[in-house]
């Protein structure tokens, strides 16, 4: 069971903070800002693998969210909302370099996803019981990672991950079990090299 | 409950989200299986690491970056329009501390209005600046229309307006989320907010409640004039004012408020017919107001839909639409969670259409608007989606023109518009299809979906040119499948060998060998008779597969041997 199932207050809070910028106070934004760019970070970072690019689209996702503050329905959660532009951003950041390939066969921005990084965050390169499980995470396809990252990163319901991610939460939660089941795979490969 | 399904539905098994039959099968088949138990202890420690891997941004500075960059945005925003260039100036020599804090978060906050222009005839300014369709309206920037000019423009607050400048200019400014100052032109506003709508002149005011079709007239110093077309308004000047109900009309000026006209007064033939005809355009606008509001909110419907029933109305527009288009779209988009882009925007479409089809020619003017003035791309999306819906002739324009637009999300938005031309009258667009499908270095889903169009007219190359991809197993399968629907769709005799082939090829699947054999009796293809009545006859093969073989069978001899 994912542990961070966020308890209503925090919701509660979020719509607060929501309505505080909408009156007139963006700087209440800021905590929003503090309060989810972790975890929207290794969300980002588990579909982008690379640190600069995912931190310029969690800046992209935090400015585009802002923008759209009035358009935030606040009878679902924050993070949903706020993840869900950021995963689209991401996708579409993806798509976009992909298509440059196509276009330009430079590859230069390319090798930027995953490049040089191994699948880890430079800050857990230290870390090592994170860092195996980023190198493990690392080797699943996209949509397990994906699914994986906001359920244990977020601690977000299948139904949420559902909506974020335009599938049905059964698929989700099909995704992440079999994305664990890999996962374990890897790492029991891993435990067997060292 | 087999193992298998208890262990792919046991995350929503803890998410309390299945039903009570699920739930109750998951928990007895756990009680009894020590495997299932077992792996899913596993499952849990892994989900366990996983919680605690979680990496962060472990920079200080991004909360501080991030709230300079919205600042400096605002403040690019601000110091391009009137008011804020003046404050900018005004506090420049200021401390830059306070410079932030005071002129980046002006009166932008609970008081502001955003909004896009949708149509224009003339010229006209925000801000002093020259403004387009698809320019960016906000509060605080004054508008202006030059004589003879109009323009449309819709609010992210659900106000929609008309703004026409006879032989003077006209001038609005939005000057709050539920305000609009008029100097000078004519003002027909629709208001969907949920709060009152004030117009402001310095000769009096109106207040307009929500959902309130109104015209309101400037000239000069002549006063104001306030025509309540459905709805109710209030017309008020120096503490006095008076209610002006849906059809009538008022006046203030230098003698305070009042009512001109009532529903008492009778018009003349001539007059009623302009009510009517002027009664029939406020409807279309209100309609149209409240597409703009869908429109706006495009996103969070998408998702509501998709959550509701997406994957079934993706089932069924499968069915119902030839949808190579999609399944070319699929290379594209790889994982499940990018086609989930699409999928939604599909549901909005189907959704959206059979409205945009009760609005007729304005409905296409509007889409076409969002495809010509750089809408986002999702908004682009939707509208060609919903265009190729339409299913008429008028929508030919608005198509070509998208097919000739480069998408920075890709060649999406083209796909589609060849896929929408390629199922009209391919006749009347033959040409448009064929410049693109002869382009050899256009995108191949742009390609397949305009030869479509050209197959449909029995055009040997495009037949051969789809043929050729689904034969060529270096293609993807998704360009395969798509190549081989759009066959099936252009429904042409010319493509019956490659189904022939199919139809007997043992490798394939039963649905395609059914789909393939139907499409023979489609066809009415002579040379297929023998193998057909030998299928349609054979106890051995699926029966799916044989019923189909017999309906061929009376297609091709025009018979109704098989009953």
């Amino acid at each position: 069971m994912p542990a961070q199932q966020k308890p209503s207050e925090t919701a509660a809070e979020d719509v607060q903070i929501v309505s505080e910028v909408r009156t007139g106070d963006p700087e209440a934004y800021g905590r929003l800002v503090v309060k989810y760019q972790d975890r929207l970070y290794s969300i980002l970072y588990s579909i982008l693998r690379n640190h600069d690019l995912t931190l310029e689209i969690c800046q992209d996702t935090f400015l585009r969210a802002f923008k759209a503050i009035h358009l935030y329905d606040p009878t679902y959660k924050f993070s949903s909302w706020l993840f869900r532009i950021g995963v689209n951003l991401s996708f579409n950041k993806v798509k976009r370099l992909k298509l440059e390939r196509r276009v330009t066969d430079r590859s230069v921005e390319v090798t930027r996803i995953g490049g040089g990084e191994s699948g880890v965050p430079p800050t857990l390169q230290t870390q090592e019981t994170k860092r195996v499980v980023w190198e493990a995470m690392a080797k699943l396809p996209e949509n397990y990672r994906t699914a994986l990252a906001m359920r244990y990163f977020d601690g977000l319901a299948c139904k949420d991950i559902a909506d974020i991610l335009g599938v049905t939460p059964n698929v989700v939660s099909i995704n992440i079990h079999r994305g664990k089941k890999l996962l374990q795979r890897h790492l029991k490969d891993y435990a067997i090299k060292r | 409950m087999e193992c298998r399904d208890v262990l792919e539905l046991h995350e929503l098994y803890l998410d309390r989200e299945l039903e009570a039959t699920q739930r109750l099968a998951v928990e007895a088949h756990l009680g009894v299986c020590a495997l299932c138990r077992q792996e899913i202890e596993a499952a849990r420690a892994i989900g366990r690491r996983l919680q605690e891997s979680g990496a962060s941004i472990d920079d200080p500075s991004f909360s501080v970056e991030v709230l300079r960059r919205i600042r400096r945005e605002r403040a690019a925003g601000r110091k391009s329009s009137r008011i804020g260039a003046g404050v900018w100036t005004h506090l420049a020599t200021a401390a830059a501390a306070t410079l932030l804090a005071v002129v980046l978060w002006p009166s932008r906050g609970p008081e502001s209005m955003e909004g896009v222009i949708r149509s224009l005839s003339g010229e006209a300014r925000s801000a002093g600046q020259v403004i387009q369709i698809g320019s960016e309206l906000r509060t605080g920037e004054l508008l202006e229309v030059t004589p003879g000019g109009r323009l449309a423009a819709s609010m992210s607050n659900g106000i929609a307006f008309e703004l026409a400048a006879n032989d003077e200019s006209a001038r609005v400014e939005p000057t709050a989320i539920d305000r609009l100052r008029l100097e000078s032109g004519t003002l027909t506003v629709t208001s969907l907010s949920p709060t009152a709508l004030r117009v402001d002149s310095p000769l009096g005011q109106a207040e307009l409640e929500p959902g309130t079709l109104a015209r309101l007239e400037r000239h000069g110093n002549a006063g104001l004039k306030l025509a309540v077309h459905e709805g109710r308004a209030r017309l008020m000047h120096g503490g006095r004012e008076v209610v002006i109900e849906s059809g009538q009309e008022g006046l203030v000026g230098t003698a305070g408020p009042r009512r001109v006209s009532g529903p008492a007064a009778q018009p003349s033939d001539a007059e009623e017919r302009i009510a009517a005809l002027e009664l029939e355009l406020r409807q279309l606008r209100r309609f149209e107001a409240t597409l703009q509001q869908e429109l706006f909110s495009t996103r969070k419907q998408l998702r509501d839909a998709l959550a509701e029933n997406g994957a079934l109305l993706v089932q069924v527009e499968r069915q119902a639409v030839p949808e190579s288009t999609v399944v070319a779209l699929m290379d594209d988009f790889t994982t499940s969670a990018e086609a989930g882009f699409l999928y939604p925007l599909i549901a909005e479409a189907v959704k959206l259409s059979s409205r945009f089809r009760e609005l007729g020619p304005r409905g296409i003017d509007l889409l076409a608007d969002v495809i010509s003035s750089g809408s986002p791309s999702e908004e682009r999306l939707l509208a060609v989606l919903i265009l190729r819906r339409l299913e008429t002739p008028a929508v030919i324009p608005p198509l070509q023109a998208a097919l000739m637009i480069p998408d920075e999300a890709g060649d999406m938005v083209r796909r589609i518009a060849a896929a929408g031309l390629s199922a009209l009258d391919a006749e009347s667009v033959s040409s448009v299809l064929r410049g693109r499908f002869e382009a050899e270095n256009e995108d191949i889903g742009v390609r397949i979906n305009s030869a479509v169009g050209l197959a449909r007219i029995g055009d040997g190359p495009a037949i051969d040119f789809l043929t050729k991809l689904y034969r060529d197993d270096g293609h993807p399968e998704s360009i395969r499948e798509g190549a081989l629907e759009a066959l099936l769709f252009a429904n042409r005799p010319e493509a019956a060998p490659l189904f022939r082939e199919l139809v007997i090829d043992a490798d394939e699947s039963v649905e395609l060998r059914t789909a393939a054999i139907s499409f023979l009796g489609d066809v009415r293809d002579q040379a297929s008779l023998e193998m057909v009545q030998r299928l349609a006859d054979d106890p051995e093969v699926e029966e799916a597969f044989r019923t189909a073989a017999q309906r061929a069978y009376n297609r091709i001899t025009g018979t109704d041997f098989y009953r």
